[in-house]
């Protein structure tokens, strides 16, 4: 071949420059873009579905705060979702973190993890304000969900509430524990999982959220955080989260 | 682009995937998700490119990384790149050859391309379809200048290897001599 290139290559592409993305798959990547913050990666859609109820119960469910309360969820993450690092939540994550890349590029903080479960919260500017994004289970987890709201919209959730639970994860086929997680103010110092009998499921340290792996076998009661000193702050409602409901039964 | 709006942004980067996609992963199916992953990517980081004129370049970056995905995983099996597009009078006019050559030259080539290394068809796609230059496929590419080039180089060279393909530039340089 005496000579061969440019000219016949760029013939036999030209057609390919033509392509363009059709109006559908240009809503499409746009509808897909938004709804990626509130994904389920494994499990079925249904799981996926009950879990999003679950989670929108559950702040219907959380009960007025008649105790204690010294500030709340709100103050946990305003400061921090405004650009103040200065007592944000949780820690930054470390370079062995399991954390989802979208996590880990929008400079995530992980807020809490239990048994290998972790629960993130990120933040990023939007045309709406800034969204606060909270994920649970990390990119290699055979759990993966996450919520997002503007600040004002968790605003509205997080007001005057020392504890929000955010979510249950319905438990696989066989297991007997299962994710409950949440977010708490500053001042919770100790969550208690309280079982409709029996012991409680307790958890301290807490740094602005909490993963509960949560006995699916018994009923779930409720919430009830404390802080430092003993005092109760909050009580919130766990009784939808009960393995039964979760799994929609 | 000078300014990110995000229907915008959408459009640009899945045509910049599917021109890039098509070629080397030969289904349009194909192509259509891997530009829908590129282009979902880069909405989910736009307000996180802080210099809207690197926006091509980063889309690039994008869109080889999807696509060499794409083309992991789709490495068992031969794929045969359809290029059969209809010719359109520009095609010939824009490079001075016959049209008859021009298709013929698609039909080879559509094979041809799927003999070689994914590398070097990915090099040789942003060069014959998006016009860049060797620096910038080097960046599409996350490798040195140099590296580009020998990617073009040895692709083009694998192509004169291929009968159909030499026929063709035959018949091109008795045509134009």
């Amino acid at each position: 071949m005496s000579e061969f290139g440019d000219p016949i290559l760029r013939a036999a592409l030209a057609s390919v420059r033509r392509l363009e993305a059709t109006d559908d798959e240009v809503a499409r990547v746009i509808k897909r873009a938004r709804e990626a913050r509130f994904t389920r990666r494994t499990g079925t859609l249904i799981a996926a579905v009950l879990a999003a109820l679950v989670l929108l119960a559950g702040s219907a469910y959380a009960v007025p705060a008649t105790r204690h309360v010294i500030d709340d969820v709100a103050g946990t993450f305003t400061g921090w979702a405004a650009g103040n690092d200065d007592g944000a939540p949780g820690r930054p994550l470390a370079a062995d973190d399991d954390a989802p890349s979208w996590v880990r590029s929008e400079g995530g903080r992980l807020i809490a993890k239990t048994d290998g479960v972790p629960l993130y919260v990120t933040r990023a500017k939007s045309n709406e304000g800034t969204v606060l994004s909270f994920s649970l289970g990390g990119e290699s987890a055979p759990i993966s969900i996450s919520g997002s709201n503007t600040i004002e919209g968790w605003r509205k959730t997080f007001r005057d509430h020392a504890v929000v639970v955010l979510g249950g994860l319905p438990p696989d086929e066989g297991s007997k524990r299962f994710p409950l997680f949440g977010v708490t103010a500053r001042s919770v110092e100790r969550v208690e999982l309280r079982y409709a009998s029996g012991p409680p499921l307790v958890a301290d340290g807490i740094n602005g959220g909490f993963v509960l792996m949560a006995d699916a076998t018994r009923p779930l009661r409720e919430i009830v955080v404390y802080s430092a000193d003993g005092h109760e702050l909050d009580r919130a409602d766990a009784s939808t989260f009960s393995a039964d409901t979760t799994r929609g039964s | 682009m000078s300014q990110l709006d995000p229907e915008q942004a959408a459009r640009r980067a899945l045509n910049v995937a599917l021109r890039t996609a098509l070629p080397i992963l030969g289904s349009r199916d194909a192509a259509a998700d891997v530009a829908q992953d590129v282009a979902t990517d880069v909405l989910r980081s736009l307000r996180r490119l802080r210099d809207p004129d690197a926006f091509d370049a980063w889309v690039y970056r994008i869109t080889v990384r999807h696509t060499m995905r794409a083309v992991r995983k789709r490495k068992a099996r031969l794929v045969e790149v359809p290029l059969e597009l209809a010719v359109e009078a520009d095609d010939v006019a824009l490079v001075g050859v016959d049209r008859d050559l021009v298709i013929a030259a698609r039909g080879a080539l559509g094979q041809a391309l799927a003999t070689l290394p994914a590398r070097q068809r990915v090099a040789l796609v942003l060069r014959y379809v998006h016009d860049l230059s060797d620096r910038e496929i080097a960046a599409a590419l996350g490798c040195r200048r140099g590296t580009a080039n020998a990617l073009l180089s040895r692709g083009r060279a694998s192509l004169r290897q291929i009968p159909a393909l030499e026929e063709i530039a035959a018949q091109m340089e008795g045509t134009y001599a």
